[in-house]
């Protein structure tokens, strides 16, 4: 299905504070998108209506919460039943991929990412879904 | 392909970096500390699972942050440490003494990773961009800390390096392509061929801790290029290495100049040469505008079709031997002529190979490149000096004058700089002159590593050097030139004494200032002593 509007709104749910730091740069200043950053998947659901993102970049292994029943959670909320969601994580056997994708993401975003070239990378999986 | 990094991201991911890194150095730390009680058979549940998350978010995270070595190392040991974590509950006894001796030295080599960042100072020290792609060297050696000590040495020569713990972590990625393999000589031979098969064409240099001629032979037989004992004498390493990866590009790469008349012959001939490696240009018989594209093309070979329609190939080669810049080009003639007489004749006429067509592309590629690269080793032999294959004085001189006039006609800036070891005379004298020999290398290779393709870099006299950096104004030269004297100070050579450092003097002007390219590189001689009675160790411009 295409996507007819331009990315601009992201929101990224990551625990680790340095790669939220990073991702900022990376996606901002970089890449000129608006990027709104949680640090739970409980914040991001409080965040996301407000914030109403284009698409939702979740980082797998979280305390807590993690990255797949975060997107669980999002799932059930009205408005979001269709928002593309990206995991991001240092575990990319292709199985590991294939049961990501399962769960309703659109791709799958191998860490370390390189801060110069992840915003293309998005804008891809944007293009692509 | 990289982007252009803008300042701002720049100096905010120089920032985050350091971040990263003081938190790193604390959970290395931490890391430690764990492979010690596990070591003390005192290890918790909690203390591993503790290891496995800093692992976790290490695995995430370093390459992020330019320390791509230490991220997967930190993802290998993740993988190996998750099965003790993978009990029922917390219930679950963990027995410390299941867990290798090899994996607690493993989580504590940890550390000496951090020290081993990607590509030499993402732009930070100087904003020179170094147009020499950096080479990628894989280090292949059980133990980390051994390995870092290996890469930080060598680092300073301006190579990438990327490490394992052994052969069968290797993932080929397009980002990674090795030049040159340095792997421990029992892991080699234990590997049974799997490095010939993983790194086909690859050099391979081989270290060890016991030498023989029997092992020796062992390494040769299976296909390494070189070996050295323990104790490493790093400059002798570093200036192998260095000549094995000139010379595996040499054989690589040419410049190789077609000239026939038909288009889909040479476009044909173009296709099979540049996937092959090598850089090709093309044109007609026109023996108008083949002296024009020769001189901006400058090829190593040219590959000529005999007959043109009118234009005969002798006579054209004949043509470019007219011009005594031309004399020594190897013209290889292709032709469909079987006679032998007539190949001759026509090879009297200034051509040195014949390739009778049809010619399979195979055939074709091979003998353009051992073509070329026999044509680029004679180029040495006559322009380069033999003991650093910098330029000659004589020619370094003229290619300065050509910079010179560059730069009255482009209106632009250019720097020159005169270097010279600091107590040379000793070094020969106390450590002997094998020992100078490779100081005077190590500088030649470091020069050529830090410095652009484009610059002119010629050996002067013996201990003394010369070097032109085109635009470039002299501010940059400056920084540019006193991180190679920082650097090479460094570096640690050895000699008939023992250990030794050697320091480097440099006089600097600008180059464009003078009305004759002479001038400049006096004025840049007074600046090196002034220098030299400063001091030494460093770099004055000319005032």
């Amino acid at each position: 299905m295409a996507q007819p509007d331009t990315l601009q709104r992201i929101l990224l749910v990551e625990d680790e504070e340095d790669i939220r730091a990073v991702a900022e740069v990376a996606l901002e200043t970089v890449g000129g998108f608006t990027l709104k950053t949680c640090a739970s998947g409980r914040d991001a659901i409080d965040a996301i209506d407000e914030f109403a993102p284009q698409l939702v970049i979740l980082d797998v292994m979280m305390p807590g919460m993690d990255g797949p029943e975060t997107l669980q959670a999002i799932r059930q909320l009205p408005n979001h039943e269709q928002t593309p969601a990206v995991f991001m994580t240092a575990k990319v056997q292709s199985d590991e991929v294939a049961s990501y994708l399962a769960e309703g993401a659109v791709a799958v975003i191998p860490k370390p990412f390189d801060p110069m070239t992840l915003s293309d990378r998005v804008r891809e999986i944007w293009q692509s879904c | 392909m990289p982007k252009p990094v803008s300042n701002e991201v720049s100096s905010k991911l120089e920032a985050l970096k350091q971040k990263f890194l003081d938190k790193a150095v604390v959970e290395c730390d931490a890391l430690d500390a764990i492979a010690q009680s596990i070591t003390d058979a005192e290890a918790c549940y909690e203390q591993l699972e503790q290891a496995y998350r800093i692992l976790h978010r290490l695995a995430g995270s370093a390459g992020t942050f330019g320390f791509s070595a230490l991220g997967e190392e930190a993802r290998r040991l993740e993988v190996q440490l998750k099965p003790f974590l993978d009990g029922d509950s917390q219930t679950s006894p963990v027995l410390p003494s299941d867990i290798s001796p090899e994996l607690s030295q493993r989580l504590s080599g940890l550390r000496g990773l951090l020290r081993l960042a990607d590509t030499a100072e993402p732009q930070t020290k100087s904003n020179f961009p170094t147009a020499r792609v950096e080479q990628l060297i894989l280090v292949v050696d059980p133990d980390p800390g051994r390995a870092t000590q290996l890469t930080s040495g060598l680092s300073l020569y301006g190579y990438r390096f990327s490490w394992l713990p052994s052969v069968k972590e290797w993932q080929q990625r397009p980002e990674n392509v090795p030049s040159a393999l340095i792997i421990r000589d029992d892991v080699f031979l234990a590997s049974g061929g799997e490095c010939a098969e993983l790194f086909p064409g690859l050099p391979i240099i081989c270290l060890g801790a016991a030498d023989s001629y029997p092992r020796r032979y062992a390494l040769a037989r299976e296909g390494a290029e070189a070996f050295f004992c323990d104790p490493l004498n790093l400059p002798l390493l570093a200036d192998h290495l260095e000549r094995l990866l000139t010379d595996h590009a040499d054989a690589e790469s040419g410049r190789v100049l077609i000239v026939d008349d038909d288009p889909e012959l040479r476009e044909h001939y173009r296709l099979v040469l540049t996937n092959g490696g090598l850089e090709v240009e093309t044109v007609t018989g026109d023996p108008a505008r083949l002296l024009s594209v020769l001189s901006a093309f400058r090829p190593d070979i040219v590959l000529m079709d005999v007959q043109m329609g009118e234009i005969a190939g002798p006579a054209l080669a004949r043509m470019l031997r007219f011009e005594p810049e031309w004399l020594s080009l190897p013209i290889v003639y292709l032709s469909a002529e079987q006679d032998r007489e007539i190949q001759l004749e026509a090879l009297a006429k200034g051509g040195d190979d014949f390739l009778t067509k049809p010619v399979s592309d195979s055939f074709l590629l091979r003998t353009a490149k051992i073509r070329c690269y026999r044509a680029k080793q004679l180029d040495k032999l006559v322009s380069r000096d033999s003991l650093t294959g910098l330029l000659k004085h004589s020619l370094v001189k003229t290619e300065i004058l050509k910079e010179h006039a560059r730069c009255q006609r482009l209106k632009h800036q250019s720097a020159v700089a005169m270097l010279d070891l600091d107590h040379f005379k000793q070094v020969n004298d106390n450590q002997g002159h094998r020992a100078g020999d490779l100081v005077i290398k190590g500088l030649a290779n470091l020069l050529r590593h830090r410095l652009r393709k484009t610059d002119i870099i010629g050996r002067y006299g013996g201990e003394e050097f010369i070097v032109a950096l085109p635009e470039c104004s002299l501010k940059r030269a400056v920084t540019v030139l006193e991180s190679v004297c920082e650097d090479f100070a460094k570096i640690t050579f050895e000699g008939n004494s023992g250990e030794f450092h050697v320091t480097l003097s440099v006089g600097l002007t600008t180059l464009s200032a003078y009305a004759s390219s002479e001038e400049a590189i006096e004025a840049a001689d007074q600046a090196l002593y002034g220098r030299k009675r400063a001091g030494r160790n460093g770099v004055t411009t000319a005032s």
